[in-house]
């Protein structure tokens, strides 16, 4: 009797890359539906765009590449839905859709981002930019002078704090109840803090994304945070507690920490390069944030991106801790206090 | 899914336990003339010569050791004829008509006991190369080789821990043979000088450990002879992982066991040299089992050497299925698919498994790095992967592959289902380049 030819092991785990894709859409499930309730008409002008807009340009992909359209597969539709979801929860909940200028922003952040973010690259898995960073910067950078916050019976606050530059005098008076529930202005998804967190949990529960990177952001930005709040409570009234917290609760932080530097394949392959990827981003952040006065989660992302690529570098990459990382890591950090405490005591106007 | 494996998971389809059964002696068995780790090899009898069981009828000649080749049955040669091995080469097989009187060689005289105790090492390793034994717990290295060594030996690991899943001929071989094992220990520890000997045995069997140390009690009490529970995770029995576990010494890659005072050998094998020196004979009977869905009835039995698997077959009820079975010989996963049922069982086959198709559809890699949480070699596979697509050498050697055991956790581990150890095993061929 003659067998089937096969190459050891004959074994294999019962998970498939469909069920990780399609758990991303679960854990995005909570912020979408939110920003439905609390934005019902910027939802149905901003996903149905961005959606189509990433479907047909994964679909004409596949199309000139593979030349048949069965090779458009249940992944490649889960992953540019993905895609195109997360872009459409970082954009601006009004980018001047009354003048109709804002469905041209959405179709080309959308255009750009998954085409220029992945598609070059050759496709799913191949990318080395998050496509739904790269776009959503795109329409930040492209028509952010007419970009505004949409009004919505549930917002009772004005202004997603990062929106509003660095007034630190102002976080006193935040309601950081609302900043938690997201009755906040802000982007079309990433205020839902609960419904974020609740996606957080699902992440992790199911190993959808890597503890390590969510592990070496969250703690990098919270120390530093720490760090500059402290430095800040010496120039005016603040306790650095209220200023953490307020810069974990506003703008993209908690957003692009759970469902964008964690996407696997923009990230390092070595869980010890996965903990540097993390703080580097982190740390620009953080930079951006204090140093700039405007929102940097999303840049930060694309930069860790880029320094992913070094850190799989071979010779270099190790899937254990090496010499290099031990003294990466803690210098990221270090560099970085040091960076922010000095700008904020020294820098003329740093602290408003 | 970013998770490590530690453990393979339940397979419905294969059975942790099977029936032991006896097999019937096999009519005609086939003796390898050659073999992958002995490529050349010379034939002593010719047809129609009446050979005795354990009679030398062929010598193998490897490349560092000259390896006899035993009857393990008496009767009339039948003449030469091409087989397989299980790697897939084909090579001569001496073929002897089994007279089913298992008339014993008279070359082989039982030792006494005392004359056992006072074998030396030379003797010893002298004997463990006049009866062929080998490594046989699937390696199949000369063991004469390995006991040569002239580095002190401070530790003797006796390897019980048969970490692949769905393989348990040597829990059977250790619950059956139990007393000639702690025998061959001795001999070992004798050998060496050595007062340390631990027997490696997945914590997960008590019923193993009690009835070994009930033994050990009762042969060799006070010794240094002790059974050390093992982690239950894969691949605990790689040499490198049993070693960490029982003794916390992290053996380099590129450096063997002896250079750290350990020496560590399959169960079977310790066995096996107790038989040559009490008994004067070769190994000639092994456990093997019959898994999977491909056949009606898993079994296990205790079968001749030289036994074809085509006699077995129908004492497993057969085939469930006409084609499109899969037929691995050794372990799910290191084990190889073999391309017929024109297989000889030798000494380092250990398991069959007949397996209807079970694979999953390859998807593209997401860099998820479950290969490199996986790897017990902390090798990174995506990267050797990536490195392998866009054939650059220089990326390849600073991956260095050549660390991997083709354990086969990448494959086992990969969300998207990628053939990743296949990518690791061209990255080795492409490094040693």
């Amino acid at each position: 009797m003659d067998f089937v030819k096969e190459t050891a092991p004959h074994l294999q785990r019962k998970d498939n890359l469909k069920w990780m894709l399609l758990n991303v859409i679960i854990a995005l499930a909570p912020v979408f539906v939110w920003s439905f309730v609390v934005y019902p008409i910027p939802s149905l002008q901003i996903y149905p765009l961005s959606i189509a807009t990433c479907l047909l340009c994964e679909f004409l992909f596949i199309l000139i590449t593979k030349k048949k359209a069965s090779e458009f597969k249940i992944e490649n539709i889960l992953s540019s839905l993905i895609t195109a979801i997360i872009y459409a929860m970082c954009l601006p909940t009004d980018i001047g859709f009354a003048s109709g200028t804002g469905y041209f922003a959405v179709v080309a952040g959308a255009a750009i981002g998954i085409v220029l973010g992945k598609l070059v690259f050759g496709g799913l898995g191949n990318n080395i930019f998050n496509p739904a960073a790269l776009g959503m910067l795109v329409v930040r950078v492209g028509w952010g002078g007419i970009s505004g916050f949409a009004s919505s019976p549930f917002i009772t606050t004005g202004g997603s704090a990062i929106a509003n530059g660095a007034v630190y005098s102002n976080i006193a008076n935040a309601n950081f109840l609302d900043l938690l529930l997201g009755n906040v202005q802000g982007s079309l998804g990433e205020t839902f803090h609960i419904a974020i967190l609740v996606g957080l949990v699902y992440l992790l529960v199911t190993r959808t994304i890597d503890w390590r990177v969510v592990v070496s952001y969250a703690g990098t930005f919270l120390v530093l945070m720490l760090a500059a709040g402290i430095v800040v409570s010496t120039k005016i009234a603040l306790n650095p507690a209220m200023f953490l917290a307020y810069q974990v609760l506003s703008g993209g932080f908690l957003f692009g920490l759970v469902y964008m530097i964690t996407d696997p394949v923009t990230s390092p392959a070595g869980s010890p390069a996965r903990f540097v990827y993390g703080a580097f981003g982190a740390a620009i952040a953080v930079m951006i944030r204090l140093f700039m006065g405007t929102e940097g989660v999303g840049f930060s992302i694309l930069f860790a991106n880029i320094i992913a690529c070094v850190l799989d570098y071979p010779g270099w990459a190790s899937a254990r801790w090496k010499k290099w990382h031990i003294i990466a890591l803690p210098c990221i950090v270090v560099l970085s206090l040091v960076a922010v405490v000095l700008v904020l005591l020294f820098k003329e106007g740093a602290i408003a | 899914m970013i998770a490590k494996t530690k453990t393979i998971g339940k397979v419905k389809y294969l059975l942790p336990h099977r029936p032991l059964e006896e097999a019937p002696a096999p009519s005609i068995v086939y003796l390898a003339v050659e073999h992958t780790r002995a490529p050349k090899g010379d034939v002593f009898v010719k047809e129609g010569d009446h050979v005795n069981f354990c009679q030398k009828v062929g010598m193998r000649h490897g490349p560092f050791f000259e390896q006899p080749i035993f009857s393990t049955v008496s009767g009339t040669v039948l003449g030469i004829e091409k087989h397989c091995l299980y790697s897939g080469k084909q090579v001569n097989f001496i073929k002897i008509q089994n007279d089913f009187k298992d008339t014993l060689d008279p070359a082989a005289v039982e030792r006494t006991p005392e004359e056992v105790n006072a074998l030396t090492k030379d003797e010893l390793v002298k004997l463990a190369a006049d009866f062929a034994l080998v490594g046989l717990g699937g390696s199949g290295f000369p063991t004469s080789v390995k006991l040569a060594t002239k580095e002190p030996i401070k530790h003797i690991l006796i390897n019980g821990i048969e970490c692949e899943p769905y393989l348990s001929t040597d829990q059977l071989f250790m619950m059956n043979y139990a007393e000639d094992m702690i025998h061959g220990t001795a001999l070992l520890m004798k050998m060496y000088d050595c007062h340390d000997a631990r027997i490696c045995v997945k914590s997960i069997h008590p019923e193993i450990i009690e009835h070994l140390n009930a033994e050990i009690e009762r042969l060799y009490p006070g010794s240094g002879m002790v059974v050390a529970p093992m982690k239950n995770f894969y691949p605990q029995g790689w040499e490198v992982s049993m070693i960490k576990t029982a003794l916390g010494i992290e053996v380099k890659p590129g450096t063997l066991p002896p250079q750290y005072g350990i020496m560590n050998v399959n169960v079977a094998t310790a066995a096996s040299l107790y038989w040559a020196a009490r008994f004067n004979r070769p190994t000639v009977e092994r456990y093997v089992s019959f898994n999977g869905d491909g056949i009606a009835e898993p079994k296990d039995f205790l079968v001749r050497l030289g036994t074809p698997v085509t006699d077995l077959i129908p004492l497993v009820g057969g085939y469930t299925e006409e084609s499109g079975l899969r037929m691995v010989v050794g372990g799910p996963m290191m084990g190889i698919a073999v391309p017929n049922d024109d297989v000889i069982i030798t000494e380092t086959v250990t398991s069959f498994l007949i397996m209807k198709e079970h694979g999953k559809a390859e998807a593209p890699c997401i860099r998820c790095g479950s290969c490199v949480l996986s790897c017990p070699a902390h090798l990174e596979p995506v990267l050797i992967m990536e490195a392998v697509k866009s054939n650059d050498r220089d990326r390849i050697k600073a991956l260095k592959p050549l660390t991997c055991v083709e354990c086969g956790l990448c494959t086992y581990s990969c969300t998207s289902g990628i053939r990743v150890t296949d990518f690791i095993r061209r990255a080795k061929l492409l490094a040693k380049l």
